[in-house]
């Protein structure tokens, strides 16, 4: 044995933990002495050593011996509580009702009883204050690591009564939990690319061979290339609904880009995760990983500081995961014939239970308000029910409607006048309830469609429906204006035009009719309308075309032939919103393009008006800085030719000198001078007379 | 008079004398590929003047498109891989190798002085090199393979004809062949104007040496000839 000189003045001025080699130790690396023990120990140690060793091993007077327990006397350390040990022995409670001494022995009682079950409790111990009243924490001791571990696991937010529930640490993670840097990295401006100064829009797009995922800028004059990175994503990406952060998919979960670099701000480890989704307000992600048969199959988590919130296993048969309200204060998640509403404060169940809906089919949050809509299916002698239900402190069913067989498409309204359409296929006559949300008891506007309906949106920030029915080629577009008080569906122009779907600008008014590829073949059509006076304002083609996306501005609209659907051509093309194509570029397996979401505007609605009436100024402004970019664009163009000629022209005259020299040679070879023979100079006429018929004429 | 072989023959090309013909066979049934140097104006029976023998060395693959070099002092050979190899074919040796295609060269032209040679290529793309030194200057990108690419004699015009795969032209509709050839600037490769009119891929042009007019032969078994407008001759792109 050994004395490890070197250690000794450490020995001496640390009295806490140092750390050392040990060779029995079963497990654990520090190590705590005991001091009264070790000078017990130490006299059995020395008579040892003196026995076995021939050097002397005196001690310095005031030495400690760095000798660990474990090898002094092995049998009695294993039952001394060692620092380390007993750490992990202790669970601290904290969020204990705070009780005068009178009432503390009825806590001990109760804790002790929550608590027995996890193995015998050797210590317990509440601090009390000044004041004689418990300071609401607690110290528990158990036998063993193993009990105080699943102690904290299973206590660890146990409610013990209304307004008290437990939190649950080690003793060992205190001093981990407390020594947490309190600085964060800082990411810089998320939001950097509002403040752009043109204002100008991103957009994402991902090819699939070679796998790289490139973020554009949709500047003037033509898309810069922001950052292209290879394999960025496994499979494929998505922005978050405010736009601040873009997610890839790996295959140990999802990592979060941001930042004017796009530096990684944050990883959610989901083995195998299929699908994620935000709350609208980016402060909560779901991620489901629907192939993991285990509990922890869809994962709620906190954005920004990672930690995972709740999880549920994935319910094959209701393969549903959890929606989030529009400003993040709840989240509903339907179960079988029940619909089990969340608060994202607690992550509790609101009101403690589910609430009971039977054959719940599908539901919907409003995405302006604390309503929830949800249709039932038909049960036994219960018809079809779709019910508007009002979210508060209590859920409570606000108006519900019968009718037959139905399948019902509830199509949300996003902003001012939200109203709401159902679809109604009843056999064979097709309708649209249409709820009026905004006013008092939601009236309800029926309107009939003859035909089969294809699909139908409803115009954001305006009040029109557009409705696209009939069969493949023959499809005739409806559009109807949904008067928001009283007055009833008025029918305002239909077009007949070969279109599968209609895209709304997101400001509304605007619209694009496209003839999107689902089977073999599209014509790819596009039809900008304005709605204002329902005029085609162009029409134009993308050929093989199966995505459009109109630009968070409203301003461009993106249409794409992504690689899914057809094996050439994969391409994007950029329109301005009256039709006219002003960017297209070819990338090789195309396979998603997605515009960078924007936040909502933060302008009120006395600024929007502001500048609305000084318009004109405004645009004098942007339409020289338009001009300059333009201008300078072609100046750089016309540089960058002029370069190339040059270049160009030096590599001629080098040619032509050697040419120059050969030129003997090749006349030698030839015989003759044939290098300008066809020449424009050279052409020369010939005017060839030829004999073409004789006669003979007498003359008398 | 006919110089028989027992493979295919794939390439060939006059010398700048027209004295003598170059040609390439195929690697087939076993014989390598070759390169044949013939004199004309000697018997068939005397054989050839020069044979190379290019992929029996595991160096290069099949020749597909093959011309010679200034004054006849060498050949250049575009291969199946892609390979662009110039060859001294009195010594045999090859002087130079590039390999600036990814996929097969199509077709080799030179211009009307024989400074620089265009190759097109199935990977899409045509590109311009110096004849002598075969150093790569431009690069016209397309979406389509290219099957031959030529350069106007008057103007720094080079044109590319291609298209699909002949396998695919009837797996998609007639509007989507896109079969047009396709005019890109000399200089600054950008492409300036298309011309409809073949409806299969394009598998060979060719420039009428007055620079008025060109050729084009394609897989549906037409060869159109398109002259020049006015608006064509003084079109230049500015700078």
């Amino acid at each position: 044995m050994r004395f490890d000189e070197s250690r000794m003045p450490e020995r001496l001025s640390e009295s806490s933990d140092v750390e050392k080699p040990r060779k029995n130790m079963k497990g654990g690396s520090e190590n705590e002495e005991e001091e009264e023990e070790q000078d017990d120990k130490l006299a059995e140690v020395e008579d040892e050593e003196a026995e076995e060793e021939m050097p002397s091993f005196s001690d310095d007077e005031d030495f400690v011996s760095t000798l660990t327990d474990d090898k002094l006397c092995p049998d009695l350390f294993l039952e001394k509580p060692q620092k380390h040990e007993s750490l992990n022995n202790i669970i601290i409670i904290d969020n204990l009702p705070r009780v005068d001494t009178a009432k503390l022995e009825k806590l001990k009682v109760v804790v002790a009883k929550v608590y027995n079950k996890f193995g015998p409790i050797k210590n317990e111990y509440y601090p009390i204050d000044e004041e004689g009243k418990t300071k609401g924490y607690g110290f528990f001791e158990f036998e063993s690591e193993q009990a105080a571990l699943e102690a904290v696991k299973q206590t660890d937010g146990y409610p013990l009564d209304k307004s008290h529930q437990f939190i649950v640490n080690l003793m060992s993670d205190f001093d981990r939990l407390t020594a947490i840097p309190t600085e964060k990295d800082d990411f810089g401006n998320l939001l950097w690319w509002l403040s752009e100064l043109d204002a100008v829009d991103q957009f994402a797009i991902l090819s699939d061979e070679p796998k790289k995922t490139t973020i554009y800028s949709n500047s003037l004059p033509q898309p810069v290339i922001l950052e292209d990175r290879s394999k960025w994503t496994e499979t494929h990406f998505v922005w978050s609904p405010r736009g601040t952060y873009l997610a890839s998919f790996h295959e140990q979960g999802i990592a979060f880009w941001a930042g004017k670099d796009f530096r990684q701000v944050q990883r959610f480890a989901h083995r195998g995760v299929n699908y994620i989704d935000f709350s609208p307000c980016e402060r909560y992600l779901v991620t489901v990983s629907p192939a993991q048969r285990t509990d922890e199959s869809v994962i709620i988590w906190d954005i920004i500081t990672g930690q995972k919130l709740r999880w549920f296993p994935f319910d094959q048969q209701n393969p549903q995961w959890p929606y989030f309200n529009f400003q993040d204060q709840y989240f509903a998640k339907q179960g079988n014939d029940c619909l089990q509403l969340y608060e994202t404060e607690t992550f509790h169940l609101v009101d403690k239970k589910p609430i009971k809906v039977p054959s719940i089919a599908d539901f919907q949050w409003s995405p302006t308000d604390n309503l929830i809509s949800y249709w039932c299916s038909e049960a036994e002698h219960v018809p079809v029910r779709v019910v508007l239900a009002e979210v508060g402190q209590t859920f409570q069913e606000v108006r519900s409607k019968r009718g037959d067989y139905l399948v019902v498409k509830v199509d949300r309204y996003t902003k001012k006048s939200g109203d709401k359409n159902n679809v109604k296929y009843t056999g064979m006559i097709y309708n649209f309830e249409i709820f009026h949300i905004r006013e008092k008891n939601y009236p309800l506007d029926t309107l009939e469609v003859k035909e089969t309906i294809q699909s139908f949106s409803v115009e954001p920030n305006g009040h029109k429906l557009c409705v696209i029915s009939g069969e493949s080629v023959r499809t005739s577009i409806t559009f109807y204006k949904i008067l928001p008080k009283g007055g009833k569906v008025e029918t305002l122009k239909v077009m007949t035009q070969p279109v599968t779907t209609a895209f709304w600008s997101p400001n509304g008014q605007f619209l694009v009719l496209a003839s999107v590829k689902t089977g073999s073949s599209s014509s790819g059509l596009l039809l900008f309308v304005d709605t204002n006076d329902m005029s085609i304002m162009s029409k134009q083609e993308h050929i093989d075309l199966s995505d459009v996306e109109w630009d968070p501005s409203g301003r461009y609209v993106a249409t794409s032939v992504s690689c899914w659907t057809a094996k050439r051509d994969n391409a994007f093309k950029l329109w301005s919103f009256q039709g006219n194509l002003i960017f297209e570029k070819n990338i090789d397996r195309l396979a998603a393009f997605h515009w960078r979401p924007r936040p909502p505007s933060l302008l009120s609605e006395e600024n929007i008006k502001e500048i609305r009436k000084n318009m004109k100024n405004y645009s004098k402004v942007f339409e020289q800085r338009d001009r300059m970019l333009r201008t300078g664009e072609s100046a750089r163009q016309q540089e960058h030719r002029r370069k190339q000629s040059e270049e160009f022209k030096r590599l001629r005259d080098k040619n032509s000198q050697r040419l120059q020299i050969q030129k003997q040679d090749r006349i030698r070879l030839r015989g003759k001078d044939t290098d300008s023979v066809f020449g424009q100079d050279q052409i020369s006429e010939e005017i060839v007379e030829f004999l073409i018929k004789t006669e003979e004429v007498e003359m008398k | 008079t006919t110089y028989g072989h027992e493979t295919p023959c794939r390439t060939c090309a006059f010398s700048y004398d027209g004295h003598m013909v170059l040609y390439s066979t195929d690697e087939a049934m076993g014989r390598p590929c070759e390169l044949f140097v013939v004199d004309i104006r000697s018997r068939p029976e005397e054989g050839p003047a020069k044979r190379i023998n290019v992929t029996s060395r595991q160096k290069h693959k099949k020749v597909t498109s093959c011309l010679w070099g200034t004054l006849d002092d060498f050949v250049v050979t575009g291969h199946e891989n892609g390979e662009l190899v110039q060859w001294d074919f009195r010594t045999g040796e090859e002087t130079r190798a590039e390999h600036p295609h990814t996929l097969q060269i199509m077709d080799l032209q030179t211009n009307k002085d024989l400074t620089f040679i265009v190759s097109a290529s199935k990977d899409c793309t045509a590109k311009l090199f110096d004849l002598e030194t075969l150093t790569h200057v431009k690069t016209y990108e397309t979406e389509r393979p290219v099957n031959s690419a030529a350069i106007s004699p008057t103007k720094d015009h080079v044109v590319l004809g291609g298209g699909q795969e002949a396998i695919e032209v009837t797996q998609t509709s007639a509007q989507t062949g896109k079969f047009e050839a396709r005019f890109f600037h000399l200089i600054f490769e950008e492409e300036f104007a298309r011309v409809k009119g073949h409806f299969g891929p394009i598998n060979s042009l060719a420039f009428h040496p007055d620079g008025k007019s060109y050729a084009s032969g394609g897989e549906d078994g037409f060869v159109r000839l398109q002259y020049f407008d006015v608006d064509y001759l003084e079109y230049d792109l500015t700078y």
